[in-house]
């Protein structure tokens, strides 16, 4: 049966059809429309932080800080030098990427689990604070504001339903990507290192020269998609880096689930509606949002895509497809086994 | 030359030194075991040699090379492989999957292969898969390669860490008590696999508590007691040393 | 040199640091006993600082009265802060934990918006005298603050060595497992340590109301020096969070008096840096 060998297709297909036709109905106004640009910018932050999740079993907690650091590359560029933001959402993840390597470098060495957490937040909130006071190259708190949207053969991509398409198309190519470099030797080498790092080391695989790549590749992405809220939503400030931002991605990938790539999607998804429709009930609306949140950690502890698929097995009818659901279940604690 | 010689390896931890002045020769082809109580130091040995901890002091050669304080991954890559007293496996993968995510050292796909999936990416996995079920029928799992590797039973454990250790293409694998845990067949089993290894031109350290394994297959006998080498010979020399006799043997027999 | 303005730094980072000591001592037992990082820590102090000013300011207890009550009433909380956010995940892995503990400081921040608004509220003082010693001015409330924090790490200094609780909190931490094979009642070291854990971060909120406005958001800003402080001390650490605190609470005042007043908050965050650099795992941090 060809779900089976194709794990995900069951939602990716008809997720698609809905991302496709959404503006067409429900979402018919511009307000709307943000929505879901919002919504796709999310889910690739999302993916990138389940890399360092799911497949590296690892947590950062400095993720937006690299989010808010693409956007103000690229709105620099954009700023100051005139240059055009499709070379902005080149060199975005490229600069996120190369400080990514330079932090993991510094932190992976040592420090693994909860520690890279805290070490993380440590470079996280540096950068908050850096872009915060460095008033003549950041704007200070107020940011930066006016940053050019991309145009395309002297087109803006401007509105709101153009820019969801084209950043629709750019989460498909990154969701294409995340899953063909599971496959890659570098992607099986992650992938063993998280499952056990002694063992992996032992068979050759460098363990810590791996993760610096891994981590690095993420922020590159979430890079990316900074740069890509930057040039929608025209303005960068420093609260991009901050930990509110930390906390949505958080919550985007855990409410998802872990591990899969439709999980962080959905999440996304979820995130954006539900703050949405909450938002009806202004002060409370914050309030309400800790309580689901709590409850679906709870109830939900995997996140709610691993909560569908078992409901979507039950109706096909397919088994359980042993090692890819054991591969991309819940991933185990993340403090590394010393040598010994 | 020897394939692998430690000279005055020394590992203290605190005060106590684990390993004590280690001088230890593995020619190839060997199968050489290494034995002791309990705590004399044969784990730490076998960390040291293959990267795991650091010595106090001392050196490890290899192929002739010093490769003292190189990473494991290092070692891994000159085809010194080793396994683990507690069962290390990916325990969430499947059989397969173990071995393939085992192969790295083995697995000649690119990034950009994988990506586009070039036919040579397809010829590639599909050698590589070929390989694993070769691997698995060599230490008989070839029914298991669907199964997650928790649900194996002790002794399937056992072969698939070899398994694993064999996919890296080693050419010395150092085994830490891999009988541990089986029953009786189990361990005949798993001894027909060793001297098949061996067989196979791949040189073995052997460390493990079953004297009958040890005696039956093993080449050289080290004995280790409070981390310094007590008695060194063929089997037949090592059962009838004194020193061994009281240190070890004879402590075993009493109990 | 002016030694009036040097001493009255040192008197001024003192006051800080005694906040940055009582709040980071308890994140790091939590961390040390359960490996949970706590993210609803700051909030718990800025709930401390709230309730102080409900119960003194509308309820018209005296500040010693409402401090005792808010204290204690937020060490039991620390009870259900287990119950509810942290023991219903402990199977799961390590990350559930942190969202939970952030659904918790989601909840706790808004709520508290909901009822005490963003303005910052004044709490009365309990004696609020400025005394002159040497050329150094300050307040009876501030040597109020600075004595009950000594007061307080003493007494945790004491628990947690001279106790069979204490004991029992450093072997769970160590080795959970270990802990119940020798018949170490896991769950109740669990509640004991959050609600040791949640008294102290109550017992920092009724103390910064000494020297500053009560309000909803003085928690972020909190959690943050708070890790900050526990990073360069050694995550789990609450000996070295507590010398930490106290030394980086008196540097930075110093950086702000003869480096940088602009640059003061950032101060904190590169020693962090540097620290992170040439020490990831903290100064007091094992490998
Ligand atoms: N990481 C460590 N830190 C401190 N002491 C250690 C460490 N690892 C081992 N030791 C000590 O070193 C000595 C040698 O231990 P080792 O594990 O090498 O013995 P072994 O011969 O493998 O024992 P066994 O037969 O039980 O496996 C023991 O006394 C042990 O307690
Ligand atoms: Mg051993």
């Amino acid at each position: 049966m060809r779900l089976r060998n194709r794990p995900g297709l069951w939602f990716g297909a008809p997720a698609l059809a809905v991302a496709a036709t959404a503006p067409l109905f429900l979402f018919t106004n511009s307000y709307n429309r943000g929505l879901l640009v919002l919504i796709v910018i999310y889910a690739m932050a999302g993916l990138s932080l389940d890399y360092i999740m799911g497949e590296m079993g690892q947590f950062s907690f400095g993720h937006a800080a690299f989010w808010g650091f693409g956007a103000y590359v690229s709105a620099k560029l954009a700023l100051d030098l005139g240059v055009s933001p499709w070379i902005g959402f080149l060199a975005a993840p490229v600069a996120a990427g190369l400080v990514g390597l330079l932090i993991g470098y510094i932190a992976l060495r040592r420090t693994r689990g909860l520690e890279l957490a805290i070490v993380t937040l440590g470079f996280g909130v540096l950068a908050w604070t850096v872009a915060l006071r460095w008033r003549p190259v950041t704007g200070g708190p107020a940011g930066l504001r006016q940053v050019p949207p991309p145009s395309l053969l002297g087109w803006e991509i401007r509105s709101e339903l153009a820019y969801y398409y084209f950043a629709l198309l750019l989460l498909l190519g990154v969701v294409f990507i995340l899953t063909r470099l599971r496959e890659s030797r570098f992607g099986r080498a992650v992938r063993s290192i998280h499952e056990n790092e002694d063992l992996a080391s032992s068979i050759g695989v460098p363990a810590t020269r791996s993760y610096v790549f891994a981590f690095s590749f993420a922020c590159a992405l979430v890079g990316f998609s900074g740069a890509l809220y930057a040039h929608h939503f025209r303005f960068v400030n420093p609260n991009l880096l901050g930990l509110q931002y930390m906390f949505i991605f958080l919550i985007v990938v855990l409410l998802g689930g872990t591990g899969t790539v439709w999980g962080p999607v959905l999440g996304a998804a979820i995130f954006v509606l539900v703050s949405e429709w909450l938002r009806a009930l202004q002060e409370y609306r914050f309030l309400i949002f800790g309580v689901v949140l709590l409850m679906v950690v709870l109830f939900m502890p995997n996140g709610v895509f691993p909560a569908l698929r078992r409901v979507a097995r039950r109706v096909t009818g397919s088994g359980r497809s042993g090692g890819e659901e054991a591969a991309r279940g819940a991933y185990p604690g993340s403090g590394g086994s010393e040598a010994g | 030359m020897a394939l692998l010689e430690t000279k005055g390896l020394t590992k203290l931890f605190g005060g106590l030194s684990a390993v004590d002045r280690l001088h230890l020769r593995v020619e190839q082809g060997d199968i050489m075991g290494l034995i002791g109580p309990n705590g004399s130091g044969k784990t730490t040995a076998l960390n040291l040699i293959t990267g795991f901890l650091k010595p106090t002091e001392g050196s490890v050669t290899y192929e002739g090379q010093d490769v003292t304080g190189l990473e494991p991954h290092e070692l891994a890559r000159k085809g010194l492989v080793r396994t683990f007293q507690i069962t290390t496996l990916f325990e969430n993968l499947t059989v397969r999957d173990n071995i393939l995510h085992g192969s790295h050292l083995a697995n000649p796909t690119t990034l950009m292969g994988a990506l586009v999936r070039s036919g040579r990416y397809r010829r590639q996995r599909a050698d590589m898969e070929a390989r694993a079920r070769e691997l698995l029928a060599l230490v008989g799992l070839e029914q298991r390669i669907d199964s997650v590797a928790r649900d194996l039973s002790a002794g399937e454990h056992r072969y698939l860490e070899i398994a694993i250790a064999l996919a890296a293409n080693p050419r010395m694998v150092l085994l830490d008590e891999p009988a541990t845990g089986l029953n009786p067949e189990e361990a005949a089993y798993l001894m027909d696999l060793i001297r098949t290894l061996s067989r196979e031109g791949v040189t073995i350290l052997l460390v493990e508590h079953n004297m009958r394994l040890i005696t039956n297959i093993c080449t050289r006998i080290t004995v280790l007691n409070f981390g310094a080498k007590i008695a060194e010979g063929t089997p037949g020399e090592i059962v009838d040393d004194e020193a061994v006799v009281t240190a070890y043997l004879g402590r075993r027999r009493g109990a | 040199m002016n030694w009036d303005i040097l001493g009255q730094q040192i008197w001024n980072g003192l006051l800080n640091g005694s906040i940055y000591v009582i709040f980071a001592a308890g994140l790091s037992l939590v961390f040390g006993v359960m490996r949970v990082i706590n993210m609803a820590h700051g909030e718990l102090t800025m709930l401390g600082a709230m309730l102080l000013f409900t119960v003194t300011s509308v309820m018209g207890l005296s500040y010693f009265a409402g401090a005792a009550l808010v204290v204690v009433m937020m060490a039991l909380a620390g009870f259900l802060v287990n119950r509810v956010t942290v023991r219903p995940f402990l199977g799961h892995s390590e990350l559930v934990v942190i969202l939970s503990t952030v659904a918790l400081s989601f909840i706790l921040l808004n709520g508290s918006l909901v009822v005490w608004g963003s303005t910052p509220k004044g709490v009365d003082k309990p004696f609020n005298e400025v005394l002159q010693v040497g050329g150094v001015y300050m307040t009876t409330a501030q040597i109020l603050l600075v004595g009950v924090c000594f007061t307080a790490v003493l007494a945790l200094y004491l628990v947690l060595t001279r106790t069979k609780l204490g004991k029992m909190t450093r072997a769970t931490g160590q080795n959970l497992l270990g802990a119940r094979l020798i018949g170490i009642n896991t769950t109740a070291v669990y509640d004991a340590t959050l609600i040791i854990a949640s008294g102290l971060a109550a017992l920092a909120g009724v103390l910064i109301v000494l020297i500053s406005a009560a309000s909803p958001n003085l928690g972020q800003p909190l959690l943050i020096t708070g890790f900050a402080v526990v990073i360069v001390a050694g995550m789990g650490n609450v000996g070295g969070a507590v010398a930490v605190g106290l030394f980086l609470g008196l540097t930075e005042a110093l950086f702000g008096q003869y480096v940088s007043t602009f640059y003061r908050q950032g101060y904190l965050y590169v020693v962090m840096i540097i620290v992170l650099l040439l020490r990831p795992q903290g100064l007091f941090g094992r490998r």
